[in-house]
């Protein structure tokens, strides 16, 4: 199966950060988008879907950047929510959160930036092609 | 005259070994920290539910991380 956008910039994000394990991507309404580092499993949607909901509770105007850093015993978990995507990273607990949040926001950016691109190509794909369209405007005349 | 001083100076040791422990020890509690719209930094409450719901999903994704590492 052909690696996905959301899939190469996840990978992109371990190989940027040698401290980030593991990585999630969602969109905001909690559907899984991405994953790198993580066991492949079914449970992955269903705790990226949790992880969004608490962000919707930590921010319930929707929309905002949210920052959520989580340190337990065996490690850290870093969620980003911003614009259209939620990001989640695993690292282990000797970390400086604002290192991860910076590698986080620049390629949470870039895929932001690749949807947006992607949608302002697609409408002019839907457009006639120029020779057609030259046609039409002959015919017409 | 150098009793109290030296006291005094012990006193001084044992607090600050105090306080290093006791900062090592926060530094090791599970913690969840939110930023909202690049604003200020807040620790959420310690055992509060959203504090306690997070913390249950950072261990969960911890654990299917050594999981997918194979340890």
């Amino acid at each position: 199966m052909a690696a996905t956008t959301h899939d190469l910039a996840l990978g992109y994000l371990l190989e940027l950060s040698a401290d980030i394990r593991g990585a999630l991507l969602m969109d905001r309404g909690g559907a899984l988008l991405a994953s790198a580092g993580l066991a492949p499993a079914g449970a992955l949607a269903d705790r990226g879907r949790r992880i969004v909901r608490e962000v919707d509770a930590l921010a319930p105007g929707g929309g905002e950047v949210v920052e959520v850093d989580v340190f337990a015993a065996r490690g850290a978990l870093f969620v980003l929510a911003e614009a259209a995507h939620v990001m989640v990273c695993t690292t282990n607990r000797t970390v400086n959160p604002g290192l991860i949040f910076y590698d986080m926001h620049a390629v949470l950016r870039d895929i932001d930036r690749a949807a947006a691109a992607e949608e302002r190509r697609t409408p002019a794909k839907r457009r006639a092609p120029a020779g057609k369209r030259r046609e039409a405007a002959g015919s017409g005349s | 005259m150098s009793r109290p001083r030296q006291r005094r100076a012990l006193g001084g040791y044992a607090e600050e070994v105090a306080a290093a422990m006791r900062r090592r020890r926060d530094v090791r509690r599970p913690r969840v920290r939110v930023r909202v719209d690049h604003g200020e930094a807040r620790v959420l409450e310690e055992g509060s539910a959203g504090a306690e719901r997070l913390l249950a999903l950072a261990r969960e994704l911890l654990d299917e991380r050594e999981e997918a590492a194979g340890g």
